[in-house]
């Protein structure tokens, strides 16, 4: 029921941004997340691509784990979808620390089609000092 | 304490002469949340100008996207510098999804360069049929 709610959430944002024009910088994709375990850690994303015809090419990801402090060796996995399949996959070494805004470059960019939803999905595991470590995933806007 | 508003609005009118005897460019800097459910996002842009030392943050706009939302979202918004609030702002309780709404300041808010800055956004999401959810996002610092 949750993934059918979900994909029916994933659907309408979807149709929601191919009718409508926000403000003209439609080539960076801000998302974010708290983490699942109530310990106020937080994580904002960003994806970068351009379009050239019937292509997008995701050429640069952002990102920040931000307010409550980590123990410092966090991980980020970032994934490229298109048409709700994995097309590319990054993992972050186990150090990534609070506070740091890490950029991502591929050597190659990420090609995808226009003609399917894209979007990049980021899967952090907080690494937190007194317990198990929580995690969230955030995905940036279909386009 | 008179002493230290009087400083402060010294510094605001240097700032402000700064702004407007040099060119200034318009930057955009993003933020993004969704709750965890996922079912909602809040999309936002924060836009200052640069001169010199000083930015100056002049406009904000957000977006809430989600599934069976009601007329009653919120957006709360604090501007940081060096980690400090140094502006705030909360919308009213009448916001629509799936539109972009648009905030100009009156006098923009100036911070110093030589911090990090940055702006957060909360979106608070009206469900109808359950208790609301809400998202926190930022920009990158500059």
């Amino acid at each position: 029921m949750k993934a059918v709610r979900r994909l029916t959430a994933v659907l309408a944002t979807f149709a929601i941004v191919a009718l409508s024009a926000g403000p003209a910088h439609a080539d960076e994709l801000p998302t974010g997340c708290r983490d699942s375990e109530g310990h106020n850690h937080e994580f904002s994303g960003w994806a970068y691509y351009t379009t050239d015809g019937a292509y997008h090419s995701w050429y640069e990801f952002r990102y920040l784990i931000w307010n409550n402090a980590t123990g410092g060796k966090s991980n980020v996995d970032i994934t490229v979808n298109e048409n709700f399949t994995v097309n590319y996959r990054y993992r972050s070494p186990d150090d990534r620390k609070h506070d740091v805004l890490y950029t991502l470059r591929p050597p190659v960019p990420v090609t995808t089609r226009v003609q399917f939803p894209e979007f990049t999905e980021f899967y952090v595991v907080f690494d937190e000092r007194n317990s198990g470590d929580p995690h969230c995933t955030a995905g940036t806007d279909y386009i | 304490m008179g002493k230290w508003r009087w400083l402060a609005g010294a510094l605001a009118v240097g700032a402000w002469v700064a702004l407007s005897a040099s060119p200034a460019s318009a930057e955009t800097l993003t933020a993004g949340c969704e709750t965890p459910a996922r079912y909602e996002r809040l999309t936002a842009w924060a836009y200052y100008t640069q001169s010199d030392a000083f930015h100056a943050w002049y406009e904000f706009q957000y977006r809430l996207d989600g599934l069976d939302l009601g007329d009653k979202n919120n957006v709360n918004i604090w501007i940081y510098q060096n980690s400090n609030v140094v502006w705030d702002y909360r919308s009213p309780d009448s916001l629509t999804p799936s539109e972009v709404h648009t905030l100009t300041l009156d006098s923009p808010v100036f911070t110093y360069g030589g911090f990090a800055e940055w702006t957060k956004f909360q979106g608070i999401f009206d469900l109808r049929l359950s208790g609301d959810p809400h998202c926190y996002g930022r920009t990158q610092p500059i």
